[in-house]
């Protein structure tokens, strides 16, 4: 390998944990079911980080969010900034009074290139407070066609239940999620 | 049992300037990758590129991105395609004096699918700037072993630039 001059970081010893930063579990698709789940989520920890490489069985569609297995009661709301250069540029939608959380909101997931996403949750196990969200997700497909846009998401639950379990959910669609898909919970102490 | 993760790999500060960072033989034991850099460079408004696997200079075309920014009067979107790098600065870039402040996500970066990642710039010069979100497509399915932070021409990242790989 021929490097330009520079610093490299080889021999990568000496690691420092921060010991504040938990992976709790990983969940992958099965190819056959397009929800994936996190149950028995502990309430030991601060906050939830959630991230996820995901590819769908069907493209153009968005992912739901819902907490504890609550999908009816119009409890969920949420609003989103996305752009999509080629497409609709910039555009803000969002729902109040739903049953899910939805990111990739503007139905730009793809079906062959992985759709990314963070998901912050704060106060998760706190049983005084509705709960917040906040999503960054994208996808690029190395086109201008549907299938790429990057987007910001605040979700709201009004809900004071600790979450103890999450679903996404593309099965609304009739999708699946890949094999290759990846979905990581972390609890941040 | 959950696992404590969000692991510092490497820190680099540059001692002197130079015109590329390297982080090589990465670890292919994590989920994800996480760099956070706050640089500066030689000239201003120049691109921060990221690349993969001991790509150097502007041959390949295997990267993508598309990005949503604001400059303090307008919001505008942007996308790339068939690019030799990922760039998640479209419009004010680094700048000689005042550090510009990036976080890359990678995805799955050990994985055989393709991979995308989430990027964020901040950049504030006190009377113009932006804030931009990216993401980013690398085609290609081999595990991501070594990144690089290059320049082109004669731009170096000057002395004092700091960049953090973290494993998740």
């Amino acid at each position: 390998m021929s490097l330009t001059p520079g610093i490299i970081a080889s021999s990568l010893t000496g690691h420092l944990v921060t010991n504040n930063f938990f992976k709790i579990a990983t969940v992958t698709g099965t190819g056959s079911s397009g929800n994936i789940t996190f149950s028995s989520i502990p309430n030991t920890y601060k906050s939830l980080q959630i991230r996820i490489n995901a590819i769908p069985s069907i493209a153009n569609i968005t992912t739901w969010l819902q907490f504890n297995g609550v999908y009816s009661g119009n409890t969920y709301a949420f609003h989103n900034l996305s752009a999509n250069p080629n497409n609709y540029g910039i555009t803000a939608t969002g729902a109040g009074n739903a049953n899910w959380m939805a990111f990739f909101e503007q139905g730009v997931m793809s079906n062959v290139y992985p759709n990314t996403a963070i998901i912050d949750i704060i106060d998760y196990a706190n049983t005084s407070k509705y709960k917040t969200a906040k999503v960054f997700c994208g996808v690029n497909d190395n086109t201008t066609n549907a299938n790429e846009a990057i987007e910001l998401t605040s979700g709201l639950w009004e809900s004071t239940a600790a979450i103890s379990s999450m679903s996404f959910r593309v099965d609304p669609y009739g999708a699946t999620f890949s094999t290759s898909s990846t979905f990581t919970l972390y609890g941040i102490s | 049992m959950a696992t404590a993760t969000y692991v510092p790999i490497a820190t680099q500060t540059l001692s002197t300037a130079a015109s590329s960072i390297t982080f090589s033989s990465i670890p292919s034991t994590y989920t994800d990758l996480r760099i956070v850099i706050v640089g500066t460079t030689s000239s201003s408004s120049v691109n921060l590129n990221i690349q993969f696997n001991g790509e150097t200079g502007a041959s390949a075309t295997t990267y993508s991105f598309t990005s949503i920014t604001g400059n303090g009067s307008a919001a505008a979107s942007h996308n790339a395609t068939n690019t030799w790098s990922w760039v998640p600065t479209w419009v004010t870039g680094l700048q000689t004096s005042i550090p510009t402040f990036y976080t890359i996500d990678i995805f799955s970066y050990a994985g055989s699918t393709y991979k995308t990642g989430l990027m964020t710039t901040s950049t504030d010069i006190n009377g113009s700037g932006s804030v931009e979100r990216s993401v980013g497509l690398y085609r290609n399915t081999s595990s991501i072993t070594s990144l690089s932070f290059t320049q082109t021409g004669s731009v170096t990242y000057s002395a004092g630039t700091t960049a953090t790989l973290w494993g998740i």
